[in-house]
């Protein structure tokens, strides 16, 4: 266990060594700045405003740090996030077979499977890490624009969530949603896993990654396939929103990552298969 | 107490065909590597020497047969085999935006090593100490290979496989790593396995060797070994044409691939030839002992 976590060590250090890696946190304080900057604009403000106080509530303590971070956080995960989640996760199997340092691993006294254990733990850590940075930042970027006080206000009408917290229990709320965010986005790493490991080139693995995605959402929005949504994962990725309701629906929150659990083990699996049954020449 | 197998490495009869390919990259190749000795492995382009040295590495799995290293199968017991070996790859890729040094820190953590112990004398050895702690992606050619040579060393292997080292060197580097594998082989006791298209380098290095064409394994020994009973020399003649029905009147075998060049029974005389030479009106400038290089015997091992 000791070697393994030593190899993982190396293997997340190679990973924080490229600036590819990096690209991602850089775009993504980018885009939540414009974000904030376009929810500052009137337009979207009385959009808000109108919305808190159709329930009742006063705007000016409810429109806060945690409420800007998560509309911010919402809004930046479905533009981006999926893709430099999968681009790592993409990257990590076949960026290395290109560029031939896969070779060079592979000929020493290592076991595929542990190789890939390696890689897919990077991946995952690499993901929770980017979602706890995007959370952090978005609630930082929140309060310099309404400060730190104030309740959170959480609106996702889809899974039923119009919800008001207070103060302290918000924030707690915030930091819920964010971890359950970088739990089920695990998946997006998974499905990346899955194609890098794929003789394809690490683009190819991103585009397939994403295009599984989108497909997978647009059959969840589309009202047609509701019968069958139990079938698509973006319905369970989902499910981080719903750590915002009251109570919060723990078993139905539990059975969804279960599931996704069950996806990623699936995903990691047949990627093993497929790299296991590849040949690497020379 | 008894003494190891004088065989360290050992191909039994490796197959391969890859999927959609017409024919197999290697139909049953066997040849056996001893403790202490280099090792070539010849062959023309396709004819089978990656495929067998990946399957030494366990990268390839072979369609049959299996590598055995020390006792130890590549195909059953892959870590076990490969904790003996290192490789050495033509044109090895390293993490461009990691020092030389990280890149070994993690290589070597694939095999098993945590610590740095070794580090700097391996490093001065291939003389990266200036460098070791630059990007690698400012490394030239050669210093690239020097990183691949440490990277294998580290590990501390019984085993070298070397996959066209030289390829991409200048003359200076080749010498170099001609020396080094030597030194290597002398002060380390490694068993070197180098497959190369380099002729004059398996020469100057190897003990053995084996040829490989179009997937089956054709020779194995030493230079020694392939005697074909004649020895080889070589003639200048103001008219070749005229000279090759004088030679062959004479008893010699006239050579089909090189101008000149002749063959005579071992117990023959060679001034029987040049009296007949002259005998027949021709001008002999030179006749004199040409012994066969390395590229003598292959190309008459690989045309036959």
């Amino acid at each position: 266990m000791n070697l393994f976590l030593f190899q993982l060590r190396g293997e997340l250090r190679k990973m924080f060594a490229r600036k590819r890696t990096w690209i991602g946190f850089g775009a993504f304080l980018v885009l939540e700045i414009v974000l904030l900057i376009v929810l500052h604009l009137d337009g979207p403000m009385s959009f808000w405003k109108r919305i808190i106080e159709r329930q009742g509530q006063m705007f000016e303590f409810y429109f806060s740090a945690p409420t800007i971070g998560y509309i911010i956080l919402g809004l930046s995960t479905m533009l981006l996030g999926g893709i430099y989640i999968s681009l790592v996760a993409g990257d990590i199997v076949a960026k290395e077979a290109e560029d031939g340092t896969l070779r060079m691993v592979l000929g020493r006294p290592i076991s595929r499977l542990r190789l890939l254990l390696l890689k897919y733990a990077s991946c995952l850590i690499y993901n929770v890490l980017f979602v706890l940075f995007m959370g952090t930042t978005c609630y930082l970027l929140g309060a310099c624009l309404r400060g730190f006080s104030g309740g959170f206000f959480a609106f996702a009408p889809e899974q039923g969530v119009v919800s008001f917290f207070p103060a302290a229990q918000g924030l707690g709320r915030y930091a819920l949603a964010v971890v359950f965010l970088s739990l089920t986005l695990c998946t997006v790493s998974s499905i990346g896993f899955f194609f890098s490991c794929l003789p394809i080139k690490p683009a190819a693995a991103t585009i397939l990654t994403l295009s599984y995605l989108f497909i997978d959402m647009v059959l969840v929005k589309g009202q047609f396939m509701e019968d069958y949504e139990h079938l698509l994962v973006t319905s369970y990725i989902d499910t981080w929103l719903r750590t915002c309701l009251t109570p919060i629906p723990w078993m139905r929150i539990v059975r969804d990552l279960v599931v996704l659990a069950g996806v990623n083990s699936t995903f990691f699996i047949l990627g093993w298969a497929v790299f296991q049954s590849r040949d690497f020449k020379t | 107490m008894t003494s190891p197998n004088p065989v360290i490495l050992e191909a039994r009869d490796l197959r391969k065909r890859f999927p959609r390919a017409a024919k197999p990259a290697l139909s049953g190749v066997s040849f056996s590597v001893n403790r202490g000795e280099i090792f070539g492995l010849l062959g023309h382009n396709g004819a089978g020497k990656s495929t067998t040295l990946g399957i030494m590495l366990g990268m390839v799995a072979p369609t049959g047969g299996d590598v055995v290293v020390d006792g130890h199968s590549v195909q059953k017991e892959r870590a076990a085999a490969l904790r003996k070996v290192g490789a050495i790859f033509e044109a090895p890729a390293f993490y461009d935006y990691m020092s030389g040094w990280d890149n070994l820190r993690f290589l070597t953590s694939l095999s098993g090593l945590t610590t740095t112990d070794g580090f700097d004398e391996i490093v001065e050895l291939v003389g990266l100490s200036e460098r070791i702690h630059s990007e690698v992606r400012t490394y030239s050619h050669g210093m690239r290979q020097r990183l691949g040579v440490a990277q294998a060393l580290l590990p501390k292997p019984e085993i070298l496989l070397l996959d066209e080292p030289t390829d991409g060197l200048d003359p200076e580097g080749i010498r170099e790593f001609r020396e080094l594998v030597i030194q290597l082989r002398d002060e380390k006791g490694l068993t070197i396995l180098l497959n190369s298209h380099l002729l004059s380098e398996v020469e100057q290095v190897c003990d053995r060797f084996a040829i490989l064409k179009a997937g089956n394994l054709i020779y194995e020994g030493g230079a020694e070994d392939l005697d074909p009973g004649t020895i080889r020399f070589k003639v200048e003649v103001d008219d070749w044409e005229k000279a090759k029905e004088l030679i062959q009147n004479g008893g010699g075998e006239v050579d089909t691939i090189e101008s000149g060049i002749f063959h005579l029974p071992k117990q023959s005389d060679p001034a029987e030839i040049n009296t007949a030479l002259v005998g027949g009106g021709l001008r002999v400038r030179t006749l004199a002992e040409a012994p066969r290089s390395l590229e003598d015997l292959y190309l008459e091992v690989t045309n036959r």
